[in-house]
């Protein structure tokens, strides 16, 4: 018989709160408000409020604390997000006798972010072996400024780091894949381990997304690349945030447990939703930060049904939602109300709040997560919400 | 799904750039004799580093063409290699400019690279123009002139895959892996992936990888990776060796075209290798050491022989990961020894990163094309710098001198930071 991807843990962090219940009915929350950026003083930035996560907390999924230091901001959410996904599955993260398969043999897969400019990290570097108007100094470089260099800091750039922590902590030694096709990533990752468990190279795997651009490096470029809203941090109490010229950041994590359908009735989990069918498609190639709501029609009809319920992209960005509405027909479910706009994580953020309210509120029927990335595709996966 | 009943994916095009020569020929015949590619640095003054060799692309400028010549812009060494590979494996495969390409919505792009490093010197630049931030006080930075949007476009990962995309107008699926150096290996297999499954029919595949520059090769010295043999770079690279001491950093790209097995027959196209197994894992380990007992290495190729619905004993050839550090070296041979059991004592396994250093990103494509020339020539490349034989490392490593053999399938294993492996195996058409 052939295998069948299910659903059955969900786990998410993100500006909403923490965990399933945070995000229930997050399309709904027209009173979600960004907050003054907390990562750095951006009280005279064009974007000075974001959703952002007060702090992530990823200690009671990790073998050892002090591991802390060589996690980045969006280890640490998507580790977090990781552990409450396997406790959602009603798998004990940290007691591998009571996973349902070994976690050796369980799968990973991930949809990671980009590292923009570590401004903060290595600029003192920088900046100690060059001055204003002169290039960098190479011999002081490799002199007295190295001792300023974080000596992990080269890994900090790798983008599958994440990944890494998790399957260290977590024990997981199954196929492993990072992503990185930015806001289409967690999508990207969710077909992968649907493939993957289809193909039996796993049972089990966990499927996420996690990113975090709310650092200085992370705003000023999205300002910048005209992909974040102009927001102070008064306008984000006051205004209608439902009209605005581009996204308000957020950061955030989203997991997934997906399981073969036979091992998830033979463990008594509750099933949350059927994997079906997982598009992504490349952009015409206008420019690279444009919008084809074209592409974005085309993977969303491959995978739909009549009837299905759509998350959409284009959030708090009016000109955005309505080119999608034209494009999609309108009635499109938008979780990034109180999420923000959290790149890599995005698609499977979106989806993730959409389903724990789908179930939340006793919906049976077909959801289709879709996401987009600047310069990249455009993804959709459909669910069939079960629980 | 059984192997008999699923599509086959063929390999009809083959590209690379690496530090042995700007195509595959060149690359080739410096395998073959054993030619040595690493240099003390040329790019930049590398003599006050700690590390001061590297194996980089003999040339300034990567010479190449973008189909779309707007997209140039957004180029830089990396995309450029990235570009010239691609176009060389598109020509061999027939699909060079002025030909027809294939159906774009069943043509797709599937890419391993990492994210774009910032040139120390914009992160020095940036660092001046936020000071007053870093330093607490504010000021006004309203207008962020200072920030150039091209800046971060080249940050992003899958920015290479995008322009590919563009360039051949591929509409299928579009793939960026990031699993540091088994990045390419991945986007390999994913790509063979897409076409089983039926996504497409034909797939740009390989990777690109450009780290040597001043911060990456520092930062890699910090971590104890890097040999720092300055004085003697021809010696530095040398798997499973001995007196081995960290690997050396390289640059490169890597393409090649897979296609399902009817439609390269059904437009007479020359069929170069079959991609017949594709395997990953993670090693659940530590950061930047590999398990001692090779577990995941042999997880990722017991996998990829599975898939290929294989023997042990059909393989007769793997290019090894084998980037000259203490700990990869002996941690792939012990998970070799572990995968194929006794046949391991009848295998042939090289590094050509003895030669051409480490590509990072690239490597599993790169040495992906040269276990399809190994099939192809009958040759297996050697390891270089074989001297003295390490009582851990006890396998046939091939030492320095390139040997004629009937290769059916061969491995090319790829071993990340983080713990990431990927095994592909070709066979022989």
């Amino acid at each position: 018989m052939a295998r069948r991807a299910v659903i059955t843990g969900i786990g998410l962090v993100s500006g909403a709160g923490v965990g399933r219940e945070a995000h229930i009915g997050c399309a709904d929350r027209l009173d979600a408000r960004p907050t003054a950026l907390a990562l750095f003083d951006g009280s005279t930035m064009p974007v000075q409020a974001a959703f952002q996560v007060s702090r992530p907390r990823p200690a009671p999924f990790m073998k050892r604390r002090k591991d802390l230091k060589l996690m980045s901001r969006d280890a640490q959410l998507a580790l977090q997000a990781a552990g409450l996904a396997l406790t959602d599955a009603l798998i004990a993260p940290m007691d591998p006798d009571a996973w349902p398969i070994p976690p050796e043999e369980a799968g990973l897969f991930m949809g990671v972010g980009l590292e923009p400019g570590n401004i903060t990290e290595l600029g003192y570097v920088a900046a100690d072996c060059s001055s204003a108007h002169h290039g960098i100094d190479l011999h002081r470089l490799g002199g007295s400024s190295i001792d300023l260099i974080p000596p992990l800091s080269a890994l900090k750039t790798l983008p599958n780091m994440a990944l890494a922590h998790i399957s260290i902590n977590l024990g997981m030694m199954g196929p492993g894949e990072a992503l990185s096709p930015w806001g289409t990533a967690g999508i990207a990752a969710l077909g992968v381990a649907v493939e993957s468990i289809e193909r039996g190279e796993c049972e089990m795997a966990l499927v996420g997304a996690s990113d975090s651009d709310v650092d200085l490096g992370g705003v000023s470029t999205h300002a910048r690349l005209g992909l974040a809203a102009r927001l102070t941090a008064a306008q984000a109490q006051s205004s209608d945030l439902w009209s605005l010229d581009g996204f308000v950041l957020g950061e955030g994590a989203a997991f997934l447990v997906v399981e073969d359908e036979a091992l998830a009735l033979r463990r008594g989990a509750h099933i949350v939703a059927r994997v079906g069918a997982v598009a992504s498609r490349t952009q015409s190639g206008a420019a690279l930060a444009a919008f084809d709501a074209g592409c974005l029609r085309t993977v969303v009809n491959q995978v739909r049904a009549g009837g299905d319920l759509v998350t959409g992209v284009g959030g708090h960005w009016a000109a955005w939602r309505a080119a999608e509405a034209e494009a999609l027909g309108g009635d499109l479910l938008y979780p990034s109300r109180a999420t923000g706009w959290c790149a890599a994580a995005s698609g499977l953020l979106d989806l993730g709040a959409a389903l724990a309210t789908a179930c939340d509120r006793g919906y049976h029927g077909g959801l289709v997560g879709a996401a987009w990335s600047p310069g990249g595709d455009c993804a959709a996966v459909r669910c069939e919400v079960m629980e | 799904m059984g192997t008999a009943d699923r599509r086959r994916i063929a390999v009809t095009g083959l590209g690379v750039v690496t530090p042995l020569g700007l195509n595959v020929a060149t690359t080739w015949d410096g395998l073959i004799n054993a030619r040595n590619a690493i240099q003390r640095i040329r790019s930049f003054d590398a003599s006050g580093f700690p590390v001061q060799i590297a194996a980089e692309v003999p040339v300034a400028e990567i010479p190449c063409e973008y189909r779309v010549p707007k997209l140039r812009k957004y180029g830089d060494r990396k995309i450029d290699m990235a570009v010239r590979a691609a176009e060389e494996a598109l020509c061999q495969a027939g699909f060079g400019p002025g030909a027809d390409l294939p159906d774009p919505a069943r043509f797709g792009v599937s890419v391993g690279t990492e994210a774009g490093r910032p040139l120390l010197q914009n992160v020095a630049r940036q660092y001046y123009e936020f000071k007053d931030y870093l330093a607490g006080g504010g000021s006004s930075t309203e207008k962020l002139h200072h920030v150039d949007p091209l800046d971060f476009i080249r940050t992003m990962p899958h920015l290479t895959a995008t322009l590919l995309g563009i360039a051949v107008n591929a509409r299928g699926p579009s793939l960026t892996c990031s699993t540091a150096c088994t990045s390419s290996a991945q986007a390999l297999g994913e790509a063979a992936l897409c076409i089983r499954r039926g996504r497409a029919d034909v797939m740009l595949a390989g990777g690109t990888d450009a780290l040597v520059e001043a911060f990456m090769v520092t930062g890699f010295a910090l971590l104890g990776a890097l040999s720092s043999r300055n004085d003697e770079p021809e010696r530095a690279s040398r798997p499973f060796e001995r007196d081995r001491d960290g690997f050396v950093l390289g640059e490169g790209a890597g393409f090649v075209i897979l296609e399902e097995w009817e439609h390269a027959r059904a437009r007479g196209a020359e069929i170069l290798a079959e991609l017949s197994g594709y395997g990953c894992s993670s090693n659940a380990y530590r950061i930047t050491d590999s398990p001692p007992d090779g577990r995941g290495a042999c997880q990722s190729m017991a996998w990829a022989l599975r898939d290929a619905g294989l023997n042990t004993s059909d393989v007769g050839y793997i290019n090894a990961h084998g980037t000259s550090t203490q700990m990869n070296d002996s941690s792939e041979t012990r998970g070799i020894r572990k995968a194929f059991g006794s046949h391991a004592d009848d295998l042939a396994v090289s590094s050509t990163k003895s030669m051409m250093g480490h590509l990072v990103a690239a490597c599993g494509v790169v040495e992906s094309v040269v276990c399809i020339q190994a099939i192809r020539e009958g040759i297996i490349p050697p390891t270089r710098n074989y001297e003295n034989a390490d009582p851990v490392c006890d396998l046939d490593y091939v030492p320095n001198e390139a040997r004629r053999a009937d290769v059916r399938y061969a491995m090319s294993n790829s071993f990340g930071f983080g713990g990431s492996n990927g095994s592909l195996i070709f066979g022989r058409v």
